[in-house]
Order: C-alpha cells, then sequence, then structure tokens
C-alpha cells in the first residue's frame, strides 16, 4: 500500500478547511492571528494522529454497534490530555485559544476521519491520513490567521510590516474572518479550477 | 482476527474498557501535570504582584477583604504597600486586573490578568494607560480618576469609552479598597510608620472635600 | 431567484435613467454639504467617486472579462453615497479602501448591478465603521469658515454619539433642518434630503413606501420610549432630524436590488429598519443604527419576496 497517498491526498486533495469545508468553528475563531492559527492547527494535528492511529488499530475490538460512542471516549481523552499540556508547558498559547481546545472533541475532522479513514485502513496508512489532514488543516489555518493578522494589524507573526493605525480593524474581529475565508476558498478553487 | 460482533456483552466489554483505560491515562497524566499547571498560574499571578508593587516588595499571605484578593506587602524601607485584585463590567465581560499602590497611596502600576475586550480596542487596556495616558503615579489623596471626557485626566481610549470607564471604575475601586485595607493592615505590618503612611493622605482628603465644599 | 409572474409592466425607465434621477436628488443635499464642509467634503466625494469608478472598472476588465459597464452609473451613485456616509475630515486611504470594499466586495462579488444582496455603499461604510472606528466617529464641525482644510480640521461628537453617552445637549431644530450639526457630511441636513424624496416621488423614482414606513415606525418607536420616560429619552422628532435616518431611509434603503418588490413587502420592510434602528439607538452600543438596520433587512429580503408574492393576472382568491 502506497502511504504517501493518504499525506498528500489531505494535505492538498482533500485539504479539511478549503475543500471538505470542515471544522469551520475553530477555523474562524481561533485565527486572529498567524501564531494562534498555528497552535490551533498544531494541537487538532496531534489530537487527529493519536485517534487515527489508536482508533484503526482498535478497530477490530469495537463492535459496529458501539463505535461512535468508542471514538467519542478515545477522542475525548486524548483532547483532554493535550488540554492538560498545553496548560502546563504552554500556559500563553492556551489562554488565547482557551474554549476552543475541549472543543477539539467535537471537530468534525476528528470524528470525521475516523469514521471515513481509520475505520477501514491500517493503523500506518490511518497515521499518515491523520499527519496529512492535521498538516492540512495547521496550514490551512496559519493562512488565514497570517492575511488576517496582516490586514488587520500590519503584522505577520508579530513582526510589524506595516504600522498598526493603518491596520484595517474588522479583519481581526468577526466579520474579518468570514470575508477572508470567503476569499480564500475562492482563490483555491480557482487555482483548483473548480468551476 | 475477526471483528467483534454487536452482541451486548461484545458493547459492554468494549465501551467499559476503553472507558476504564482512558480513565486511567487521563488520571496519569493529570497526576504528571498538575505540578506543572499550579507552577505556572501561580508564576503569572506573582509576576503580575511583582509587577504593581515598588520594586523590591516582600509580599505577604493573601488577604480577603469585601470578596477582593489583597497581597499586603513592605516596601524595603518596611512599610506597607499591597497589590489587590479587582474585577469590572468592560465592554465584553468582566476584566480582571491587578493594581498596587505603594505606602503614600500612590499607584504604582497595574496588569491586566483577564480580559475580553474587544481586539483593536478595549483591548489596548493593557498598555494604552501606561503608554499614551500614563495613569502610574496617581494619587489616592487626590480623589477618583476619571478619564477627560467626564472631566478627568485621562484620555480614554480612543473610540473604547466604556472600556475605559470600566478601567477607572476598577482603579477606583481598587484605591478605595487600598485605604480600608491600610487602616487595617498598617497596623499590624509596621507599627512605628503607620503614622507616616497614613497622614498625608488623610489630610490632603480632608482639603480635598473642603474644596469641594466651596 | 424569483421572478415575479407576468405579465410584466414594460416601461421605458433604464438603469442609467433611475440612477441619474437619484444623483439629480442628491444634489441639495451636496450643495449643504459644500457650504458647511467646504473643502473636505469635495475632496471625500472626489476621492470616493474615482476610487468607485476604478475599482468597477479593474474588476469587470481584468476578473469578470465583461464589457465596461461604468455607463450605467450604478458605481458613480455607489461612490457618492458611499462619500455621503462619511465624514468629512477622514484620511484619503480609508475613503479609497471603503470605495474597493463598497464595489468589490459589496457588488462585484456577487456578479455585478442586480446581483448583490446588500447596498454595496452601506457595506463599505459599515466596514470602514467597524474597522476604523476611531476615525469614523471623529466629525468636524460644520460651518467653520475655513474652505481650505480637509484633514485638520476641528472635530465634535454627534448629538447622537453624545446621547449614547448619556450627555444631552439638545441642537437647534433649525440648525437640524438645515444642516448646521456634526455628522456625515451627506445626512446633516433634513430640507435638503427631504428636497431629494420630493423630486424622486415626482419623477416615480421611487415610492413612498419605505421611506414612509421607516420614519413612522421610528418616530411612533421612540416616541413610545420619550413618553414612557426612558433613560435619556429625547424627543422623537429630534431622533427623525438627526444621524443618517432621512439619507438612509430615502436613498439607501430604497435601492432597487436590495428591497423588496411588492407594496406590502415594501411596508414590511421599512418598518423592520425603523425598528432596528430605533433599538439600536436606544440600547446599543453604537449611537447610530441605520446602516446595519438596512444591511439586516437586505438580508431579509428575499425572505420577504417568497412570502409576499403579487397576486398572479387574473387569479381568482380560494375562499
Amino acid at each position: 500500500m502506497n502511504y504517501i497517498k493518504p499525506f498528500v491526498n489531505g494535505l492538498i486533495k482533500e485539504n479539511p478547511t478549503f475543500v471538505l469545508m470542515l471544522g469551520m468553528c475553530p477555523t474562524l475563531g481561533t485565527t486572529t492571528s498567524a501564531l494562534n492559527g498555528m497552535g490551533m492547527g498544531l494541537a487538532t494535528m496531534a489530537v487527529l494522529i493519536c485517534t487515527n492511529t489508536l482508533i484503526s488499530a482498535l478497530k477490530k475490538l469495537i463492535p459496529d454497534a458501539v463505535r461512535i460512542p468508542c471514538y467519542i471516549v478515545v477522542i475525548a481523552a486524548f483532547v483532554t490530555i493535550l488540554e492538560m499540556f498545553m496548560k502546563a508547558y504552554v500556559p500563553a498559547i492556551y489562554a488565547t485559544l482557551g474554549l476552543f481546545i475541549p472543543l477539539i472533541v467535537v471537530n468534525c475532522i476528528v470524528l470525521g476521519r475516523a469514521e471515513a479513514f481509520a475505520a477501514k485502513n491500517n493503523p500506518f496508512a490511518s497515521f499518515m491520513d491523520g499527519l496529512g489532514i492535521g498538516l492540512g488543516f495547521t496550514c490551512a489555518l496559519t493562512i488565514i490567521g497570517a492575511v488576517r493578522e496582516f490586514l488587520g494589524t500590519g503584522c505577520i507573526f508579530g513582526t510589524t510590516v506595516f504600522p498598526e493605525r493603518f491596520g484595517i480593524l474588522i479583519f481581526v474581529l468577526a466579520p474579518g474572518a468570514f470575508l477572508t475565508l470567503g476569499y480564500l476558498i475562492a482563490i483555491i478553487n480557482k487555482i483548483r479550477g473548480v468551476k | 482476527m475477526k471483528k467483534l460482533e454487536s452482541t451486548f456483552l461484545n458493547m459492554f466489554l468494549s465501551l467499559t474498557i476503553i472507558s476504564l483505560v482512558a480513565g486511567a491515562g487521563l488520571a496519569l497524566v493529570k497526576n504528571f501535570t498538575q505540578p506543572k499547571i499550579d507552577e505556572a498560574d501561580r508564576k503569572n499571578l506573582e509576576d503580575a504582584i511583582a509587577l504593581v508593587l515598588p520594586e523590591g516588595a516582600t509580599v505577604g499571605e493573601v488577604q480577603q477583604v469585601d470578596g477582593k484578593n489583597i497581597y499586603p506587602a513592605t516596601d524595603t524601607e518596611g512599610k506597607f504597600c499591597a497589590a489587590i485584585e479587582v474585577e469590572t463590567d468592560g465592554f465584553g465581560g468582566k476584566v480582571k486586573m491587578m493594581v498596587g499602590f505603594d505606602a503614600e497611596g500612590t499607584l504604582v502600576d497595574y496588569s491586566i490578568l483577564a480580559s475580553s475586550e474587544t481586539p483593536g480596542l478595549g483591548a489596548k487596556l493593557d498598555t494604552w494607560f501606561k503608554e499614551r495616558s500614563d495613569i502610574r503615579g496617581a494619587k489616592i489623596a487626590d480623589g477618583e480618576v476619571k478619564v477627560s471626557k467626564d472631566g478627568g485626566n485621562y484620555d480614554a481610549i480612543t473610540a473604547a469609552t466604556i472600556s475605559s470607564r470600566a478601567f477607572m471604575v476598577g482603579i477606583n475601586d481598587a484605591m478605595n479598597t487600598f485605604i480600608t485595607v491600610q487602616s487595617t493592615f498598617a497596623g499590624t505590618a509596621t507599627e512605628t510608620t503607620e503614622p507616616v503612611a497614613e497622614q498625608p493622605s488623610d489630610s490632603t482628603l480632608t482639603n480635598q472635600t473642603e474644596e469641594a465644599q466651596l | 431567484m424569483i421572478v415575479s409572474p407576468s405579465p410584466h409592466i414594460h416601461n421605458n425607465d433604464s438603469v442609467r435613467k433611475d440612477m441619474l434621477n437619484v444623483l439629480i436628488a442628491l444634489i441639495p443635499a451636496y450643495m449643504v454639504a459644500l457650504y458647511y464642509f467646504g473643502f473636505g467634503a469635495l475632496c471625500v466625494s472626489l476621492i470616493a467617486i474615482a476610487s468607485c469608478l476604478l475599482c468597477e472598472w479593474l474588476i469587470q476588465k481584468f476578473f469578470l472579462k465583461k464589457p465596461c459597464s461604468l455607463g450605467n452609473c450604478s458605481a458613480l451613485l455607489t461612490g457618492v453615497l458611499l462619500s455621503f456616509n462619511l465624514p468629512s475630515n477622514l484620511d484619503w486611504w480609508i475613503v479609497v479602501i471603503g470605495a474597493f470594499v463598497a464595489i468589490g466586495i459589496g457588488k462585484m462579488t456577487f456578479g455585478g448591478l442586480g446581483n448583490n444582496p446588500f447596498n454595496p455603499a452601506l457595506v463599505g461604510r459599515v466596514f470602514l465603521l467597524v474597522s476604523f472606528p476611531a476615525q469614523m466617529t471623529t466629525w468636524p464641525r460644520p460651518l467653520q469658515g475655513c474652505w481650505m482644510r480637509y484633514t485638520d480640521a476641528e472635530t465634535g461628537a454627534t448629538f447622537l454619539s453624545k446621547l449614547n453617552e448619556g450627555v444631552i445637549e439638545l441642537p437647534k431644530y433649525t440648525d437640524m433642518l438645515l444642516g448646521n450639526i456634526g455628522g456625515s457630511f451627506g445626512e446633516v441636513s433634513a430640507i435638503a434630503l427631504l428636497i431629494g424624496f420630493v423630486y424622486l416621488l415626482c419623477t416615480k423614482t421611487i415610492t413612498w413606501h419605505i421611506p414612509v414606513s421607516i420614519i413612522v415606525t421610528v418616530f411612533a418607536f421612540t416616541g413610545i420610549y420619550y413618553l414612557c420616560g426612558g433613560n435619556n429619552a429625547v424627543s422623537p422628532c429630534v431622533h427623525l432630524l438627526t444621524g443618517g435616518l432621512l439619507l438612509g431611509s430615502i436613498f439607501m434603503a430604497t435601492d432597487y436590488v436590495t428591497s423588496p418588490m411588492t407594496k406590502c413587502g415594501q411596508l414590511i420592510y421599512g418598518i423592520g429598519i425603523g425598528v432596528i434602528t430605533s433599538v439600536i439607538r436606544l440600547w446599543g452600543a453604537y449611537p447610530e443604527g441605520m446602516s446595519f438596520a438596512i444591511l439586516i433587512m437586505n438580508a431579509v429580503t428575499p425572505l420577504i419576496n417568497h412570502y409576499v408574492q403579487p397576486h398572479r393576472f387574473g387569479e381568482v382568491v380560494k375562499k
């Protein structure tokens, strides 16, 4: 089996944000800056890799009728572990992402990949899929965060490009998230040649 | 190995075992990270307290007054000073801040502990009243602090009057608490310096009210 | 897409003719603005118009690759309306951003004139209001006898923003009617705007339903609040004459593309705008809610069109 395919697939062809349009809540809510977007993306990626691998390994032991509750227990456990680690080692990022970390439990990307990929493939392929999808999500969130931070405050990753007073504040606020996401999806569709 | 059938026993067992393992894992991680989390929280608080108190002050035990956390301290000369944690209603919810005063009742510094003010507007609270309209050095004796729109000396954050007013409410609240705390704690902290610390602020306060009446 | 059932009445009014009528109706308000705000008003309006036209041309030429549509004057009108909603001392680059947002995001993203769900000029204004709250709410004082000043005019708050902060300083009614008050430069003079309204009614460019229903609703709503003695209540007449109420209800809410088609639908739409405006003014964090109200009701317009459809010609009403 080709293990590169699920990785590339998740990163580009089935990019969770720009193509599948899953997990819109953290996408819109946490991308106020490139760093926040990246933090959220990496956190989700960590959870996704762990859950994908474990669920794929356990798939034979989980009866079909209770698979969703089992997946949720696994996902919730990993998210809680991640939350505790973030609180302990990166409290600053945890403070800005706050509520969105526990909400990874209900992120449909995580449950979606468990159901659609991990339950049907071997653990290593699932690991690669988690890595690809997670990386795709991280890239998307970082790009959105960078655009919003740049237009809104004149910085990228905290480095000032133009003075803050020229920043278009709306991009840091919620409406700017929708605008940015919409135009980025339009650009990506144009590149992909979707009509 | 064949996939397990969805019989009642199988379902019960697999769900139970997965939950148990998950629970045990969580307990382990919790044990491991809790000290770090506590330490990070404590460090945050200590940094905030150290920032708002005069340099070199020794912080005492936390005290509760009117439901507020007070951190009494003594400065390098042994005089009473304190950091006071107050909450105020901002534009986007509660703003929690730490305000410190020295023995003369002068505001040393403040630190925003938690707020949900609008980024780019109200969120500027953490630097605005230091860099743009410096509130540090305000004396309790000079009476309430106000934004210039309400006839005070401090310029409100442009286009974030509500946050700025909330900030002033918090500062005034802290000032009032400090006066109460000073009279209660000062005696026990350092008896000799108490009159020195109290006298000037008291006399100027009376002057103030007299002026106001005139 | 909802198309009203036939028969359609054909008339010879082209888009261009309607747009020109609206522009003519705006002339009195523009003259007043030039008188009170002078050079600043001139600069802001010219910058807004020029950048709206430029943006429309660029997008038509390079993105849509369609024939140039500048001739129907709709971009020109958007530029004029946008500038009327701005303070006359706004920095030039903010005006340019507003114009590009109005045309680029508000109109062309949806496919150009006729397809935009929201009034483009208001999209531009609200974008600027949220993005540059400080610059958008420092209004120059009128009539400073300084014709050549642009950005360094003396500024002050509008009546509504003071009211929002709990300070009641009633301007004189004559000042409100003539336009001798602070505000976006196109909205200050009630008389000039009403002259424009009469012209639009006479030329049958718009019907009375939307403006009148908005004005009556706001009057009733703020009147009840005033009679009940609410916090910081002022006479409903003041509410009608200050802020962007008249400009919005006569020129912005009546935009053909974004307002309902039937008379009944237009009344519902107007009442909705009136209620939302009053609610924002009385209890909201923003002092003025006209532009938000119009945008919100723009969004509801397809729903109104869906439920309030004209009877088909010759249809027998079922009993």
